[in-house]
């Protein structure tokens, strides 16, 4: 399987020597291409784009939590000077329930962007303005007035789940059930995975672990809000500029919510400023194409923070029940989760990929996981980076932290003693291939920071966290300009550093410096149909498409240069960066720049291309993060002093970048585990709409966020590539309860872990 | 709705713009003079995504109206740096991967200049204090605080050169 | 072949039958003969689950060759962030 991919890769007239193997251009550190305009202020962002002529867009939404739209008048905010249309759910297409694919359900999407008959969280999109100023457009959208019956909110997993309790939508019937449900619930959906006999085997454990935890409902947080403008012709075609983490994603969303033809909405990609999965979605594009659509100008709509919180987002806060069972010696003999997530105000939580990556990073014969897919009048669920799996972690690992200190044992041997490994069959049914996990837990052991004394009211903590890496559909193409300078164009928007990965995968695979290589993100015009950027899977598979696309490019190459000698193509072989006509000492051999010369007389242009789905060999991703903390008796302020993320990283194309992910995720996870949470009132209205009172960490929060990455080659990547996007923000929850929980003696079991948690434990 | 006549110095040049009552300094350097460097995180004054200088000192522009910056002195990332080369911060922050989706970058730039400016040697513990008012979502600011470290050192040493060169 | 199906599948076709029986050399073979077992199982297993052959998850799974494999498990597709 994987080795068979990598075959494909293989140049047939080239032959891999060692030498060749190392790496000139992978595993170093060079400035990243598009840096100067991201350091300089040039870099265009979503709500950098101004257009001729164009409106400016604001949005009416719902104050209330759950309640039915009676009626929307919008006279008084037609008659505003310099408005020039309103647009509500009726303006979109008309979708049915059954509209729905296997990503999404475009009857709810657009249900989301614009609330139908009923309002289901408090932010929800009502109406949509263009005026002829932002100020105006803000205007006009407070002057719409909707009548409203007021419902009442079903604002948690318990309310929800209660008999007798509102239902937020009627069509929802509880699947998976053994027998079909009768009646509407609030809960979408049952999952279970189920390996072995866990219920039968826990009769053998020695020591059992029984505990529920709970999270909150937490945002992605990227610090550039939403944004688009669109732009509609009369010959009903529209051009949409925005950022997000897939330009086929817009459009295909938007299309369908409009009513027009894919191929008649063109994408282009703004640099996107964060993203985390919350840009894996639309809310804004349909509604400014349909106003441009009414106006004949183009629209653009920007939203503000308070919009963001109120209506992106957010990922599931949830809860979970585990049973750990082991021998004395601490071998795990069965585990059970069950697992309830919030899936917003619209089915589809997270929760089965929850159940998934639970129990994956060890070796358990027998586990069972169940999933509870919840509704409840909050914004609807959207991706965040490694999507479930932080929740499920927190509380396994918990649940194993609690076992070691119970057998007496380092929590890092109690972990090594359990670990998955190559061969290791995952709960949810796949056996692995060469993983690194083992490696992480011995990384850990011989590092300086596990070895570090701690004080009174000081704890450590340590987790480990799993997610699987995706590959996909990626496309690359790859020209030699004039010069002999080359450019790659792929369709993934660069959310991280990934034009830097790109280029210095195509410098490896040409031969050539970094410096003569120039990555560009195309619309959806200029390039075949790319997925999104996430799930890790773009320096693995659009990387593999631009290696693909490389490799095609140096056949061409040399066929141009056998024709350019005369000789038979089987001649020519491509060695750093030059075509070599193979036992004639006589032909000097050509580079890059030459061949771009003799382009044109031996037969036009040169570039090379690939369009691919990477269906296998997505190398599974491991960490394990090390936590100190102090908590003061006093205040019950936690503070983070050590921090040590460790994972195994495949190969490192630019291992800054990939230490930076490594840092990112920890700094987003020990939010999630001490401040960040959704507060809403008892009506329903969230509290906490700012970054002041919905606090993500800063950087007096933190210390310096150490790595270690370990290199275990993912054997389905010609360079060893793994993902390794999602997977650091799944230990630092577990990590940072196992260090609170240790330092003060208790164990916590509620994120997040704020001040007034910690005082009411050490009270 | 009337508007008012703005005059200030942005980046050295003498402007003059037309700016709404409620619209903030922000709001003028993106809209009315195309300066859109400057980035909006929150305008609620929390991420500091939109971090000038006004009349030398650190501000968040979404917290200052644009009749305020009447008469002032405006410093926003498009002013720091020559045509030809980068500041220190802007060079150190490519060195050590200081940014990954870059939203937040214009303003930490701004903002760890009026710093160093001010204090050449700053601690670490000082570089975060004084950084806390700048979101950053993607990097843990782990390689920033370390890119500040870097550039003040670099920045001292020019200083040094350019004293010692003074002195001979 | 043995051939595993998620609870949600398992209950809306097979009767709560989790673990099922067909033959075939190629993915789409098992599929078709599952499908003729019970009927609209295909459709279903299309929308939103990925396909796990032993060491590797499958999207967009199609006639993946299955001679050397020795069970095939449909799981929810996975999503990333």
């Amino acid at each position: 399987m994987s080795s068979v991919r990598t075959e494909e890769l293989t140049r047939p007239n080239r032959k891999a020597t060692e030498e060749e193997n190392k790496f000139k251009v992978i595993g170093t550190r060079p400035v990243r291409p598009d840096g100067i305009d991201k350091v300089t202020g040039k870099a265009n962002f979503g709500a950098d784009i101004v257009l001729n002529g164009m409106l400016y867009g604001a949005i009416h939404r719902s104050k209330h939590a759950h309640a039915l739209i009676k009626k929307v008048d919008v006279s008084k905010a037609l008659k505003l000077e310099g408005v020039k249309s309103i647009i509500t759910h009726s303006d979109l297409a008309t979708l049915k329930p059954t509209d729905k694919n296997s990503n999404v359900n475009f009857f709810d999407l657009a249900r989301n962007v614009l609330a139908k008959d009923k309002v289901l969280y408090d932010g929800h999109a009502i109406a949509a303005v263009a005026a002829i100023s932002q100020t105006i457009a803000n205007e006009a959208a407070r002057l719409i007035e909707v009548e409203y019956k007021i419902l009442k909110p079903v604002m948690n997993i318990k309310t929800a789940e209660k008999k007798n309790t509102p239902i937020i939508d009627k069509n929802i019937f509880t699947e998976g059930l053994k027998e079909p449900a009768k009646k509407p619930s609030n809960i979408a959906k049952k999952v279970e995975f189920l390996l072995g006999d866990p219920d039968k085997t826990f009769e053998q454990a020695e020591i059992v672990v029984d505990r529920k935890y709970s999270t909150q409902t937490v945002h992605q947080g990227y610090i550039e809000p939403h944004a688009c403008a669109a732009s509609y012709t009369k010959d009903n075609q529209a051009t949409i500029w925005c950022s997000s983490q897939g330009a086929f994603m817009v459009r295909a969303y938007t299309a369908k919510l409009c009513g027009l033809e894919t191929s008649k909405i063109k994408v282009i990609p703004a640099e996107i400023g964060g993203g985390f999965g919350g840009k894996t979605t639309i809310y804004l594009e349909p509604l400014a194409v349909k106003l441009s659509e009414k106006t004949g100008r183009p629209v653009k709509i920007v939203m503000n923070r308070t919009e963001v919180m109120r209506a992106t987002g957010p990922t599931s806060g949830g809860t979970a029940h585990v049973k750990l069972g082991a021998d004395k010696k601490g071998n795990f003999i069965a585990g059970l989760i069950e697992l309830k997530y919030e899936a917003g105000a619209f089915a589809g939580s997270p929760v089965g990929l929850g159940c998934m990556t639970a129990f994956a990073p060890y070796n358990l014969k027998h586990v069972k996981c169940t999933g509870w897919d919840v509704l409840v009048n909050r914004p609807k669920a959207a991706a965040y980076r490694a999507p479930g799996a932080p929740v499920a972690a927190f509380a396994v690992e918990s649940a194993i932290d609690e076992l070691a200190s119970k057998l007496q044992m380092d929590p890092i041997h109690l972990r090594l003693k359990n670990c998955a490994t190559e061969g290791t069959t995952a709960p949810y049914g796949v056996t692995f291939d060469k993983i690194g996990h083992k490696e992480c837990l011995e990384a850990a052991l011989n590092s300086n920071h596990y070895r570090k004394k701690l004080k009174p009211y000081q704890g450590r903590g340590i987790a480990s966290g799993f997610w699987f890496n995706i590959g996909g559909n990626s496309s690359a193409e790859i020209m030699i300009n004039e010069d002999g300078n080359v450019t790659v164009a792929t369709g993934n928007p660069d959310i991280g550093g990934s034009r830097a990965s790109m280029a210095m995968m195509a410098a490896e695979t040409l031969g050539i410096n970094m410096e003569n290589v120039k990555p560009i993100v195309a619309d959806t015009e200029s390039i075949p149909y790319s997925d999104l950027t996430g799930g890790s899977r773009v320096t693995f598979a659009t990387g593999k498409a631009v290696i693909e696309a490389a490799e095609d490019m140096i056949t061409e190459m040399c066929k141009r240069a056998a024709k350019f000698w005369k000789v038979d193509p089987a001649q020519v072989e491509w060695k750093n960066g030059k075509a070599i006509c193979i036992e004639r000492t006589d032909i000097e051999p050509m580079s890059m720049k030459q061949i771009a010369k003799i382009a044109f007389k031996t037969g036009g242009a040169i570039s090379g291309k690939a369009n691919i789905n990477v269906k296998k060999g997505a190398g599974p991703g491991f960490g394990l993060h090390i936590c100190d903390v102090e908590v003061d008796p006093e205040t019950g302020r936690v503070t983070v002093l050590k921090y040590t993320a460790i994972q195994d990283v495949g190969k490192a194309i630019h291992p800054s970048y990939v230490e930076g992910q490594l840092q990112g995720g920890a700094a987003q996870g020990i939010g999630w585990a001490l401040n960040e949470e959704y507060v809403y009132s008892k009506d329903g209205n969230l509290m906490n709409t700012g970054f002041l009172d919905y606090r993500i960490p800063v950087a007096s929060d933190l210390p310096m966020i150490e790595t270690i990455l370990v290199e275990v080659p993912n054997p389905g990547h010609p360079f060893g590539v793994r993902g390794v996007g999602e997977t650091p923000i799944v230990p630092p929850l577990g990590a940072v309860a196992n260090a609170v929980s240790n330092a003060i003696g208790r164990r916590m079991t509620d994120l997040p872990l704020n001040p007034i948690k910690i005082l009411s434990e050490i009270g | 709705m009337n508007k008012h006549h703005v005059s200030m110095s942005v980046n050295g040049d003498p402007v003059e713009i037309l700016c709404e009552t409620q619209q903030t300094l922000l709001d003028c350097l993106r809209d009315e003079l195309y300066l859109t460097g400057t980035k909006e995180g929150c305008s609620t004054g929390d991420c500091g995504a939109c971090s000038v200088t006004l009349n030398g000192r650190l501000v968040c522009s979404c917290l200052v109206l644009g009749v305020e910056a009447n008469g002032c002195d405006v410093q926003t990332i498009e002013g720091i740096g020559s045509e030809k080369t980068l500041h220190p911060l802007q060079k150190t922050f490519l060195e050590e991967a200081a940014l990954q989706c870059g939203v937040c970058t214009p303003g930490f730039i701004v903002a760890a200049k009026s710093l160093l400016d001010e204090k050449p040697n700053p601690s670490e513990e000082e570089i975060r204090y004084w950084l806390a008012g700048n979101l950053c979502r993607c990097t843990g600011y782990d390689k920033i605080i370390k890119a500040v470290i870097k550039a003040a050192k670099i920045m001292r040493e020019e200083n040094e050169q350019r004293t010692n060169r003074r002195a001979n | 072949m043995k051939v595993f199906i998620p609870s949600q599948i398992a209950n809306g076709y097979t009767n709560g039958l989790h673990e099922l029986n067909a033959e075939g050399e190629k993915l789409d073979q098992v599929i078709r003969s599952l499908d003729d077992q019970y009927p609209g199982i295909k459709n279903a297993l299309s929308e939103g689950f990925a396909c796990a052959l032993e060491n590797e998850i499958i999207h967009d799974w199609f006639d993946e060759d299955i001679k050397d494999v020795k069970s095939v498990r449909f799981i929810p597709a996975i999503e990333g962030g």
